[in-house]
């Protein structure tokens, strides 16, 4: 089973419980949030550097017929006075201005987007990805770490932060969603049982940080055609890790991987 | 004009910061890109929404031929070999398939996705966002709004914890950036980050919820000052709420100094 953890905003304990989950599973874990990895290896296994091509504009041949400003749907391309300018962090790499340049002003080069790495942990190995530059077309990276690793039978992919198309592009091969959420937030159950519905997958709710409010949430899940996983306390000391600090823990997991097995 | 994009690791109190920035200086507009459930700050009105567009190629069955030149161009892989189905996760609308269509089956519609909100209190303007459940393109959204504010007074943009393309949206071309971070590791990624998609920005950092002698706090303060970021404030970490939003009042009131805001 290939199950996502998502959250629509950060600090609500994502990692902590991506990894907990992971270790009481035997699963092996994606880290997709490219910008900010929190789960980067600290001793890389495997570095490989991911390579895209970005446009690359030569003025000495450019007769401003400004074609490529028209065409191009990023705005990486604008005119400015006498010159056409490249902004290079828009550039999406398809190449559609190099195709269109009557004048063939415009290059594709190869550049250095990011890079990916693995770490093998006791119970299995955390694969990661993360931007090395400015441009940031996020798809290329993510598409790189699911060919050089291809899913195991127990995975978890740990969701870019948000509720959006992005972070929903990056767990797209998932078949069962969880979303992490504390009691504090609002509206977010309702999006996500709006989301799930569209994707036509099952979905689960895990409530962390959780207060007497704990029961109220359960309902508004339930009532939204969401699998109720169970709920994490507030916890203070997490240094020996989540199921040190909250044994309970390993029945809310067998509880999340069993529903979302049936449901 | 001025604007003060705020970014930073979760929970290092962002939204607090603008927030109390905000009724410090009531000559401010205010942003913020929380696409996903937006809402205006008390006392505000909406007094304007537009929809927010991005350009989809749609095929029309009726003159497509089956010869996949659009599966073999598209350069995201976007496009299913079976089908000629178009993944619109995959999809980035770049119009490359349209170009190669030789019946021009293919052809790019602006598809509504979300809106951008306008709301007012009295003189005073907020700017805000929504993205319909789903759909992807927050960070053009987001640089849509950043368009749609500029020209119209100082304003500070409150961005949420979201690092990938949507930071490099909110960093692009950006002039004056706070950096609110809490110690913890990935932040020493983060300072890097900020660095190198705001290169011409002056960055005031912010230390938030330090607890004493954690090593981390110097290893950020060492990189931040290499990066010629300003530091603006250390605060103390805080268990009750209060006390936490008082010493980032403190912070604030450095940064007001230091940014003659």
């Amino acid at each position: 089973m290939r199950l996502a953890i998502l959250s629509q905003r950060g600090g609500v304990g994502k990692t902590t419980i991506a990894l907990a989950l992971a270790e009481f599973w035997g699963a092996s874990l994606y880290e997709l949030e490219l910008g900010f990895p929190k789960l980067w290896p600290s001793e890389p296994e495997d570095l490989e550097p991911v390579n895209w091509r970005l446009s690359r504009f030569d003025r000495r041949k450019c007769d401003l017929c400004e074609e490529c400003v028209k065409n191009c749907q990023f705005g990486a391309l604008v005119r400015e006075g006498e010159v056409i300018k490249h902004r290079g962090h828009r550039c999406r790499g398809c190449g559609l201005c190099k195709e269109i340049c009557p004048r063939r002003a415009i290059l594709l080069k190869e550049v250095k987007l990011g890079e990916i790495a693995k770490e093998t942990k006791g119970w299995g190995p955390i694969y990661a990805a993360r931007f090395v530059r400015g441009g940031a077309v996020e798809g290329v990276l993510w598409r790189r770490l699911y060919e050089k690793y291809p899913f195991e039978e127990k995975t978890i992919l740990k969701a870019p932060t948000g509720l959006n198309g992005e972070s929903l592009q990056a767990v797209k091969e998932a078949e069962f969603f969880v979303l992490l959420t504390t009691p504090d937030a609002s509206g977010e159950i309702p999006l996500f049982a709006e989301i799930m519905q569209g994707i036509g997958l099952p979905g689960a709710v895990l409530l962390n940080f959780s207060t007497e409010r704990g029961e109220e949430i359960r309902a508004q899940a339930e009532s939204s055609g969401l699998f109720w996983a169970g709920e994490v306390p507030p916890l203070d000391d997490l240094s020996r890790g989540l199921r040190e600090a909250y044994p309970a823990i390993e029945s809310v997991f067998s509880n999340l991987i069993q529903g979302g097995w049936g449901g | 004009m001025r604007e003060i994009v705020v970014v930073g690791t979760p929970g290092s109190g962002k939204s607090t910061f603008c927030r109390l920035l905000w009724e410090e200086r009531p000559s401010l507009g205010g942003a913020c890109a929380e696409f996903e459930l937006p809402s205006l700050p008390h006392g505000f009105a909406e007094t304007q929404k537009e929809p927010f567009k991005i350009a989809v190629p749609i095929r029309n069955f009726m003159l497509c031929a089956g010869c996949a030149l659009c599966q073999k161009s598209c350069p995201f892989g976007a496009i299913w070999e079976e089908d000629l189905w178009i993944d619109p996760f995959l999809c980035e609308g770049c119009g490359v398939c349209v170009k190669n269509c030789p019946n021009r089956a293919l052809q790019l519609a602006n598809m509504q996705i979300g809106e951008i909100i306008e709301g007012k209190a009295g003189e005073r303007k907020f700017f805000s966002g929504k993205l319909f459940s789903g759909a992807r393109g927050a960070p053009r959204l987001l640089r849509a709004l950043r368009e749609r504010y500029r020209g119209d007074g100082d304003v500070v943009l409150d961005v949420p914890a979201r690092y990938g393309e949507f930071l490099a949206a909110a960093l692009e071309e950006a002039r004056e950036v706070v950096l609110l971070v809490t110690p913890e590791e990935p932040a020493l990624y983060l300072l890097d980050r900020v660095s190198f998609l705001a290169p011409k920005a002056r960055v005031y950092l912010v230390l938030n919820r330090i607890r004493e002698e954690d090593p981390l706090v110097s290893q950020i303060k060492d990189k931040g000052e290499g990066k010629k970021f300003e530091l603006v404030a250390e605060v103390p970490h805080h268990p009750s709420p209060q006390e936490a939003e008082d010493g980032l009042r403190k912070a604030l009131s450095a940064f007001l100094d230091l940014a003659k805001l």
